[in-house]
């Protein structure tokens, strides 16, 4: 992989906790003195945090589809009832 | 009714997740609609408490991290009762919590207005690099399944564009910051 891939690769293994101690010694060191390195790092984890809000995002889609299923089949009417009586007002 | 025991799950394909989210749907909804309307909630109000509740359910699953001593419907019950404390910024002590509840929520499970615009650029921008990035992180499939599903010559392949992806996307998000603070919080 070429230089800038193996800095990604190794600040990941950081961030997950997969460096040697030695050598997470040395990214810390690295961290203080290069802040173009301690910017892609932060920057390397919002991009994780927002993969997760996509895979959310993907996985909410897929169960409003059940959602839909559900509230519209017509051999599910009981159920649909049962919910319907829970926020009827009395 | 069918339910599923922690043991049994398979949330590994579109239509395994599925099945898996019907059972739920057939099982614990009714249970949690219950709660939502005994605090004064709406439909509305349950049905996106009880969505969440099934996200973090599968991403609980994924990691391996349910208890097999309690009921799926107990266990999505009690992630529905945090997020609507947290939602709605309900004083715990008010709705009642047994100790088969005591479930931790995913840290800043809500998005930041910001972040949610971020994923919206992305989706669009950086479609196909997202596809692929939240199969490794999100689904945490296997560089092989991976190499299979976007059609890679081998997983060394899958795993060298994941390394691209993040670039790209890392790329693209440095150039929607507005200041290097945004990220250094």
């Amino acid at each position: 992989m070429r230089t800038s891939l193996n800095e990604i690769k190794k600040t990941e293994d950081f961030l997950t906790g997969k460096l040697s101690a030695p050598e997470a010694v040395l990214m810390q060191a690295r961290l203080l003195i290069d802040p173009v390195l301690k910017m892609n790092l932060e920057l390397q984890r919002k991009v994780y945090a927002l993969v997760t809000l996509y895979g959310r995002r993907k996985l909410k889609a897929e169960i409003e589809d059940v959602h839909d299923r559900i509230f519209h089949d017509p051999a599910r009417a009981a159920y649909r009832e049962e919910i319907a009586q829970l926020f009827s007002k009395p | 009714m069918m339910t599923l025991t922690a043991m049994e799950h398979d949330i590994s394909t579109p239509a395994a997740r599925e099945k898996f989210f019907m059972c739920l749907y057939e099982s614990a909804f009714p249970v949690v609609g219950k709660f939502v309307s005994s605090r004064g909630g709406t439909f509305q109000d349950a049905k996106d408490i009880f969505q969440d509740a099934l996200v973090i359910f599968y991403e609980k699953t994924r990691e391996g991290n349910l208890s097999v001593e309690v009921s799926d419907e107990a266990y999505v019950l009690g992630i529905a009762k945090h997020l609507w404390i947290r939602k709605f910024n309900h004083d715990k002590s008010t709705v009642p919590l047994d100790e088969r509840e005591a479930v931790t929520l995913p840290d800043h499970y809500f998005p930041t207005v910001e972040s949610g615009k971020l994923v919206s650029f992305l989706a669009r921008a950086g479609k196909r690099c997202m596809e692929l990035l939240q199969a490794f992180y999100y689904e945490k499939r296997s560089a092989d399944q991976i190499r299979n599903a976007f059609g890679y010559g081998s997983a060394h392949s899958a795993t060298v564009q994941k390394f691209k992806c993040l670039e790209k996307v890392r790329d693209m998000v440095r150039s929607k910051s507005v200041t290097y603070e945004d990220f250094t919080e």
